[in-house]
Order: structure tokens, then C-alpha cells, then sequence
């Protein structure tokens, strides 16, 4: 089974769509790029999966399951620019969240779920920072965070949002690392990337779209330079400006 | 009182009396009674939700609903039903509003906040001049009358106060994680829409139960200030909401003694005072206060610039004994007086010796100190351009900064990290 099933799928924002009909699958047990330039409709594709947008039109589905069946499947780690990181919580507690889907409402956390948290930071090496505001982190920690909340979820997918953006190159070596890790245990990872940096060529198939989906593949069939043309070169502005008129 | 206790106990316990009464004798009436009641229900409600409304950055919005309930007052007179009621719905329908206008145009929530509230406060007003009663105040609508508090308003409030506090406890985390991370929170499938305008509701139901004590104008000060105070001290969301309701008790407590012995208004003392305890943190707070942050700032300049004058000596004595003190002058950048306070400092403290005040050279302890600086600086340089992938060029003027904020324990991590590199990347020795 997929992991991820996507059809015919269109989202807009305001009346402009944003995504227009892209249909891909996911296999599970592998790590997939979404790359393409900015405004190409990365996040919103993310969002989608995650069933918080309306769609246009189009179907998606999580192992088979409509999203709200499935919430418990999936995890994401968001964008730094989304976070107020002078809010008042420290470490532990946003590696908590993680545990919430599964507590339920009103309920607190049992030994288990503190047991669950402490792993999870330990995996990501940030067990001596759990008492720390999370402002106080240099931007390759708050990333692991992040990823600690993530794993903590105990999803068989995650989706990461531009997770090398202002992260250390230690930070971007250790998360690769645990995508692969993560991949052999039996995960699905789906990551956002605006840039064509190296570690696109860690991830084992490439999405590229720019608001359609314009190829994707195993990695080494879709990192050539005029696939990559076509997806960082013309967008649709005939259609953009008609829309407008709307 | 005992009558047969001796004279001096008697005296003793007489005084202890009068002190005690400053803080008992107001409540010997019951009208005082309720308002302290009042006022310390408001205190910790408004409170408590401050913090909401601090993190999610509505502080606008609170002051919207806030004057938005002053039509609702109105209406509510005219048709003869409680206050409570025609408030709370003109308060809830004006947040309501400045959501659609957002959500419907272009305009942005501040600047709907802005026409919205306006608008709906100056209805307010045109109402309340057109029935002219003698059992309606507008002055007490707008600045809160404690002392007036009925037994009515009074169980109104502890109902609210109740709903809020119960709200708050047993959702705190769905709560926490909506205000933290909405997206994740909706990912969970939390119902967002519905604890945006649960907040709300809650603000409304506050803000209502806080005319009587503060009144329409002051209460957003009750509903910022406290959790902007408790910000500043604390890192946790539940600490923040305790603390900024024991700072809520002080200010409610406060306003109530002022306002008794010093018949000054409550609702203006009670803000003056938590707007006070804001400004200590602002200046105090042990995690971020603007005084120590200065202090700890002059300390790094003063060092810096210690460090600054102890390498620039060190350079122009090269090979000399001695460095002159108007190049010293020259190279630090700094008019000869300030240099000339300078040196005597670094002298006092064994740092250099003066020579018939126009000469100086560096002390062994200064020397070790220069020599160290300047390791300091080249291992920058070195860690910059090749770790960094900094062109040397520039590699100079980023060192320097860096130099002066670097521990020893960093020294000899970099100098590892390099594996003990023997020269900068201009060519110059580092020393070991």
C-alpha cells in the first residue's frame, strides 16, 4: 500500500490556486524531496496532505485512510519562520506535544509519555538542554526539537518543512543521518527544500513542482539540469494573470 | 482584650492591634467585603488570561471588545435586562466582526480592530448622552466603582471567574499547543476555529465581569500587564500564569487600600500598580532586565577595550622596550585624555608600567594577557576562513568582535578543532 496517495489535486489561495492537478504517489520506506523555487506551492502541498486546507478538487489519502482517519499517522516538523520562539515553553514541554494526539483530551502525561519524551530527545542528543526557553537554542537545536516532537509522535510519516534553513552543518549532518535511520526502521519521510543543495542528492526520489507537478522520480533520473530548468524557469504567468482578472 | 494583663503587655498587644486594623478595619463594612472579593476575582481572572492574550499578541483585540460593551451596556438599560447580558453580546459580536472584515477584504486585523472598535465605543457613547439616566453612570461604566459592587454583579462574576478558571485548567494543554503551534494543533485534529473563538469568549466574559472593578478603559490594562510582567520573569507557560495571578492579587489588593485610606479610584490604583511591577521586571528581571543587560554590556566594552589597549602596546613594543603613548593614542582611536585615564587604570592594575608618563611597556602580566588576545584573534581568523568558508579578507574585522566574548574553554576547543594550526591566514605566527 502507498503512503501516501495523491489525485488530481488543485488548492488555492484567495481564488489563485496555488497547486493546480497534481497526482503522485508516495511508497513507504523512503525519503522524498519536494523541491522547487519559492512560491511554487511546496508548503500548501504539505499542508494538504495533513488535511488542513480545502481543496479544489482531488483526493487524498494516508495508507489508504482519509486524512481525518489517519491524523495519527502523521507528523510534521514546521518551518522555523512559524514559530515564536520567545514563547514561553522550554524543551520538554514541545517534545510533550508530541504525546498529545495520543493522550487525548484533558488527560495528562503518564510515566510512559515522559519515558517516550526523554527517548526522543536522546536520540537527537538534546536530553541536556530539556529545561532550556526554547529561544535559547542556537537554530541547529531548535531544529532537533522539532525533530524530537516529531519522532515522539510515533508516526509512520513525517513531514519536514524546510528543515535545513539556518542550521548548522553539524545539525544538517545529524539530520540526514536520522532520515535514514528513521527510513530503515520503516518510516516515510517527506521533506520541503527550496534550494538544490547537497543533501537533495541524499534523498532517495525527487517531487519537483512548481505549482504542477513537473517530474519525479528516483533522484539521479530527476536531478538534471533541464528537468530542473523546467521547474525553476517559466511559471504559468498567462494563467496567473488571467486569474487575477477573475 | 484580657483586662488583667500587665500594663506593658496590654501596650504591646494594643499596638499590634493598631497595625493589624490598618489591614482588617476596611472590611468591617460589608460593601468593602464584596469589593475585595471583586476585585481579587478580577485580579486573577484577567490575569491568568493575560498571558493568552500577551503570547497570541491580542492585546489590540482585548482593547476592542473591552469598549465594544459599552452600546451593549446601554441597550441592555433600555430594554431592562441585566447589564451582564447586553454587554457580553456586543462585545462577542464586535470580535466577531473584526474577524469577518479581516477574513472578507484586504484590510488587516489591526486596522479592522482600529474601525470596529471606534465605531461600535462611539455608539456607545451617542446612546448613553441620548438617555441622560440618573441610574446609569458613565463615569463609573468607564473607570470601574468597586465600592458600588452588588451582591448581584458579585455572583456574576464569581460564575465567570469560575467558568474561565475551569476552561483554562482543563484544556491548558490543547490551549498551550493551539497558541504555540495552530498548525500542529489542527494537524492533531484540535479544533482551532473553535479555541480562537473559545478564547474570545472567555476575553468577553472577563472583560464584562471587569466593569464594575476597573471599568471599560483601564480593564485591558488587567488583561496585558499582568502576563507582560510574568513574561519577562518566566520561561513556562504555567509558571507565567501563576505568577502573573499572584500579581493580580497585589494590584487588586493595592487598589482596594489606596482607594479606602486615600479615597484615590481603585481601578486606576490597581493598574498604576501592576504597570509599576511591570516596570521593576522590565528593569530586574533576573532573565532579561534592561539593567543588567546594561551593566553586563559596559563590563564587555570595558573589557574589550582593555584587551584593545594591552594587544596595541604589544604590537608597537615589538622589538622595542617601550611604546609611545600618543601612537598607543593612534592605534586604539581615542583622544589622549581618555587614553591617558586609561593607562593609569591598567597600571593600578599591574597590567603596565607608566615611564615618565609619555612611555609605557607591558607587565609579564599583561604581556601574557597581549599574547593570549592575540592568539585569540589569529585562531579566529583561522577558524573563520577555513571552517567558515570566510574570504580571508574579511575574516579580520569578524575576529575582532569575536575575540573579546571568547572563553578559554573555546580557545582550546578551537585550537583542537584546528589541530593546533601554526599560522593566521595572513601568514602571521599564532603563539601556543
Amino acid at each position: 500500500m502507498n503512503a501516501i496517495d495523491v489525485k488530481n489535486l488543485t488548492v488555492s489561495y484567495d481564488k489563485n490556486p496555488v497547486i493546480r492537478s497534481i497526482s503522485a504517489s508516495i511508497k513507504p520506506k523512503q525519503v522524498v524531496g519536494v523541491i522547487g523555487p519559492n512560491g511554487a506551492g511546496k508548503s500548501t502541498f504539505l499542508k494538504a496532505i495533513m488535511g488542513l486546507l480545502q481543496l479544489d478538487s482531488g483526493s487524498i489519502s494516508v495508507f489508504g485512510e482519509n486524512i481525518s482517519k489517519a491524523r495519527d499517522k502523521v507528523a510534521y516538523v514546521p518551518q522555523r519562520s512559524e514559530i515564536d520562539w520567545d514563547f514561553p515553553v522550554i524543551v520538554r514541554d514541545v517534545v510533550m506535544m508530541g504525546r498529545y494526539k495520543h493522550l487525548g483530551w484533558v488527560r495528562k502525561p503518564k510515566k510512559e509519555d515522559h519515558k517516550i519524551v526523554d527517548e526522543s530527545l536522546q536520540q537527537l542528543g538534546m536530553q541536556d538542554f530539556s529545561e532550556r526557553q526554547i529561544g535559547e537554542l542556537s537554530g541547529g537545536q531548535q531544529q532537533r526539537v522539532f525533530l524530537a516532537r516529531a519522532l515522539a509522535q510515533q508516526t509512520d510519516i513525517l513531514m519536514l518543512d524546510e528543515p535545513f534553513v539556518g542550521v548548522d552543518a553539524a545539525t544538517e549532518n545529524s539530520i540526514l543521518d536520522l532520515m535514514g535511520k528513521l527510513k530503515d526502521v520503516g518510516k516515510t519521510i517527506v521533506v520541503v527544500n527550496h534550494d538544490l543543495s547537497n543533501v537533495v542528492k541524499r534523498y532517495d526520489s525527487l517531487m519537483l513542482i512548481n505549482q504542477r507537478l513537473v517530474a519525479y522520480g528516483k533522484t539521479k533520473d530527476v536531478f538534471k539540469q533541464d528537468i530542473i530548468n523546467k521547474a525553476y524557469g517559466g511559471r504559468l504567468t498567462l494563467l496567473e494573470e488571467v486569474q487575477a482578472k477573475e | 482584650m484580657a483586662v488583667d494583663l500587665p500594663c506593658w503587655k496590654r501596650c504591646k498587644q494594643k499596638n499590634k492591634m493598631v497595625f493589624y486594623n490598618y489591614f482588617i478595619d476596611p472590611f468591617q463594612y460589608e460593601f468593602m467585603v464584596r469589593a475585595l472579593i471583586a476585585s481579587l476575582l478580577v485580579g486573577v481572572i484577567s490575569s491568568i488570561l493575560s498571558c493568552y492574550l500577551v503570547v497570541k499578541k491580542w492585546a489590540l483585540l482585548g482593547d476592542a471588545i473591552s469598549h465594544a460593551v459599552l452600546p451593549g451596556v446601554a441597550i441592555a438599560f433600555l430594554l431592562k435586562i441585566p447589564f451582564f447580558i447586553g454587554a457580553l453580546v456586543t462585545g462577542v459580536l464586535t470580535a466577531l466582526g473584526i474577524g469577518i472584515v479581516s477574513k472578507y477584504s484586504k484590510i488587516k486585523e489591526d486596522t479592522a480592530i482600529g474601525v470596529m472598535f471606534t465605531t461600535v465605543f462611539a455608539f456607545g457613547i451617542l446612546l448613553m448622552s441620548l438617555i441622560r439616566a440618573k441610574s446609569i453612570d458613565l463615569y463609573h461604566i468607564l473607570f470601574g466603582n468597586v465600592l458600588g459592587v452588588s451582591t448581584l454583579d458579585l455572583i456574576l462574576t464569581s460564575v465567570t471567574g469560575i467558568v474561565v478558571l475551569i476552561v483554562i485548567i482543563v484544556l491548558f494543554k490543547e490551549l498551550l499547543l493551539h497558541a504555540f503551534d495552530p498548525i500542529m494543533a489542527a494537524s492533531i485534529g484540535l479544533p482551532v476555529t473553535f479555541f480562537h473563538y473559545l478564547l474570545m469568549f472567555l476575553l468577553s466574559l472577563t472583560i464584562v465581569a471587569s466593569l464594575q472593578t476597573v471599568g471599560i478603559v483601564l480593564v485591558i490594562a488587567m488583561l496585558v500587564t499582568p502576563g507582560a510582567t510574568a513574561y519577562l520573569l518566566v520561561k513556562r507557560m504555567s509558571t507565567m500564569m501563576v505568577i502573573a495571578a499572584f500579581i493580580g492579587i497585589i494590584s487588586a489588593l493595592s487598589g482596594l487600600y489606596f482607594s479606602f485610606y486615600f479615597n484615590v479610584a481603585s481601578g486606576a490604583m490597581m493598574v498604576l500598580v501592576a504597570g509599576l511591577l511591570f516596570l521593576l521586571a522590565f528593569l530586574f528581571s533576573p532573565k532579561d532586565g534592561v539593567v543588567w543587560k546594561t551593566i553586563k554590556k559596559r563590563k564587555v566594552a570595558f573589557n574589550t577595550r582593555v584587551e584593545d589597549y594591552l594587544t596595541a602596546i604589544y604590537r608597537i613594543s615589538n622589538g622595542k622596550n617601550f611604546a609611545g603613548v600618543e601612537k598607543v593614542a593612534e592605534i586604539v582611536g581615542e583622544k589622549t585624555n581618555k587614553v591617558s585615564s586609561m593607562l593609569n587604570r591598567l597600571s593600578k592594575q599591574n597590567l603596565i608600567k607608566l615611564i615618565n608618563g609619555n612611555k609605557v611597556n607591558l607587565t609579564a602580566l599583561g604581556n601574557k594577557k597581549a599574547v593570549f588576545m592575540i592568539k585569540v584573534h589569529r585562531l579566529w581568523e583561522r577558524y573563520l576562513a577555513d571552517k567558515a568558508d570566510i574570504s580571508p579578507e574579511y575574516v579580520h574585522d569578524l575576529a575582532h568582535k569575536y575575540e573579546h566574548l571568547t572563553t578559554k574553554n573555546m580557545v582550546k576547543e578551537m585550537d583542537k578543532l584546528l589541530k593546533y594550526p601554526k599560522r593566521d591566514p595572513h601568514g602571521n605566527i599564532i603563539p601556543k
